[in-house]
């Protein structure tokens, strides 16, 4: 089933953040969203995530869970880096330190949060939403704030370990669209 | 020697001062005064402390007024957690119990301990009345904890699936931890005051409380300065005991981080 957004409205207040919006992305492809910061792509992704509900328009999501890579980390400060992954992807450590692993961040598994820099928060947070053995992944601003020999690594092993899942990546970067492989381009 | 070490000892020995200089000033008063029956001299208190300790009767009267204060505390601790809880999830309680919350803070423990002198025996009056002092602190703190919650992390969550007991275990509790911590220790120190002043009142049997009322009776200044000591020697330790025992169950359940614990709890 695929991923099917019909005619989405959203208003915060007097402001129309979301008009008329509709996308379709078939099971297993991928989208990318582009466009400037306050256009309505985290509300695109909170609605699809189900944390929001539209005012108006239909969602249809294929079968299977959800999971998202928040622009802010949402990391759990009184877990380490793998409890974090444990935690909300429900798997077990050893599992945990092959996602770490996956970000490079296998030898911080003892870590905590706080101890890490913005980059190494965001690669955790990329490692908790692949872990999360979901259908779909929500990605918004995934690759931000990484260094840009790490963040082409990254990019590459996030591409590689969301084969057969249906990903919508929000960005202001039209490269990550391409290295991520997105068939389906919205601009906002 | 390590700059943490030397940061220690620099501490200590601020504090051992500063414990100097009180002293030094309590003696001082005590000479202008130059009247036991009014001031003692903490030469003197430490006599009778020592005299005191020696007999059955003083850790009769200590260890039984410890165990009624704990019992009260942990009571209203408990209780006060569970109410909060209550109160977030259900709305009606809120509304019901929140009348009752104001009337217990806003009335004069003195008010309280003579109703209970009526109500119950004579040993449990310290227990209810250090009930009572601590369930408003820790029911205001808790429900504070619990609506300050980040609703990012409840986001996070729910995409994630976490069922209810894994939010409760790993977000709502480390979350809220902090803030019963703050709460425990301000309603310790009260839970002690307030049963004490419920011994003395009541003239509870084998207590500190009995011992105070007594000393007043007879003018035994050194007595009650003695006893006060206890108070609050007891009430320290029973603090430091009770901070470390929360610190170390949450570390054993995940709740506070293993290391740099301070950094987690306020």
């Amino acid at each position: 089933m695929p991923l099917r957004l019909s005619n989405i409205c959203r208003s915060f207040g007097d402001k129309q953040v979301l008009c008329d919006f509709s996308m379709e992305v078939p099971e297993g492809e991928r989208a990318c969203i582009l466009g400037p910061s306050g256009g309505g792509k985290t509300t695109l992704l909170n609605i699809i995530a189900g944390l929001i509900l539209p005012d108006s328009g239909e969602v249809e999501l294929p079968e299977g869970k959800i999971s998202y890579i928040f622009q802010e980390n949402r990391l759990l400060p009184w877990l380490t880096a793998e409890e974090n992954i444990v935690a909300a992807a429900g798997c077990d450590k050893q599992a945990a330190r092959r996602w770490l692993e996956a970000v490079e961040l296998g030898n911080e598994a003892k870590s905590y949060p706080d101890e890490f820099s913005g980059g190494m928060k965001q690669r955790l947070n990329i490692a908790r939403a692949l872990a999360f053995d979901s259908a779909v992944i929500l990605m918004d601003e995934p690759f931000k704030g990484l260094d840009p020999e790490l963040r082409e690594r990254i990019i590459m092993r996030t591409d590689e370990y969301c084969r057969n899942r249906t990903v919508i990546l929000v960005t202001h970067d039209r490269s990550e669209c391409e290295m991520m492989k997105c068939i389906r381009i919205y601009e906002m | 020697m390590s700059a943490d070490r030397r940061g220690k000892i620099k501490q200590f020995t601020i504090k051992a001062a500063v414990a100097a200089l009180w002293l030094v000033l309590w003696q001082l008063v005590c000479i202008i005064v130059n009247m036991e029956l009014l001031v003692v001299s903490p030469l003197t208190m430490l006599r009778r402390l020592t005299e005191l300790a020696a007999t059955g009767e003083f850790w009769l009267c200590s260890l039984g007024s410890l165990g009624r204060i704990t019992e009260g505390f942990l009571l209203g601790s408990v209780t006060g957690a569970v109410l909060a809880m209550l109160c977030h999830q259900f709305s009606f309680a809120r509304e019901f119990f929140s009348p009752a919350i104001v009337l217990i803070k806003s009335t004069p423990v003195a008010s309280f301990i003579i109703l209970a002198l009526v109500w119950l025996t004579g040993q449990r009056v310290p227990v209810f009345i250090s009930f009572l002092m601590v369930l408003p602190v820790v029911y205001g703190n808790v429900s504070q904890g619990i609506s300050e919650v980040d609703p990012k992390l409840l986001e996070m969550a729910r995409v994630y699936g976490m069922n209810r007991k894994k939010r409760v275990t790993k977000i709502y509790i480390p979350s809220v931890l902090p803030y019963m911590m703050a709460a425990c220790r301000t309603a310790l120190g009260l839970s002690w005051k307030a049963g004490v002043a419920a011994e003395v009142i009541g003239v509870t049997k084998d207590s500190i409380g009995r011992k105070l009322y007594y000393s007043k009776i007879y003018l035994e200044t050194a007595d009650l300065f003695a006893w006060t000591a206890v108070v609050i020697i007891m009430s320290i330790a029973l603090e430091k005991t009770f901070i470390w025992a929360m610190g170390a169950i949450g570390k054993k359940f995940h709740l506070v981080r293993r290391e740099n614990n301070a950094a987690s709890v306020k």
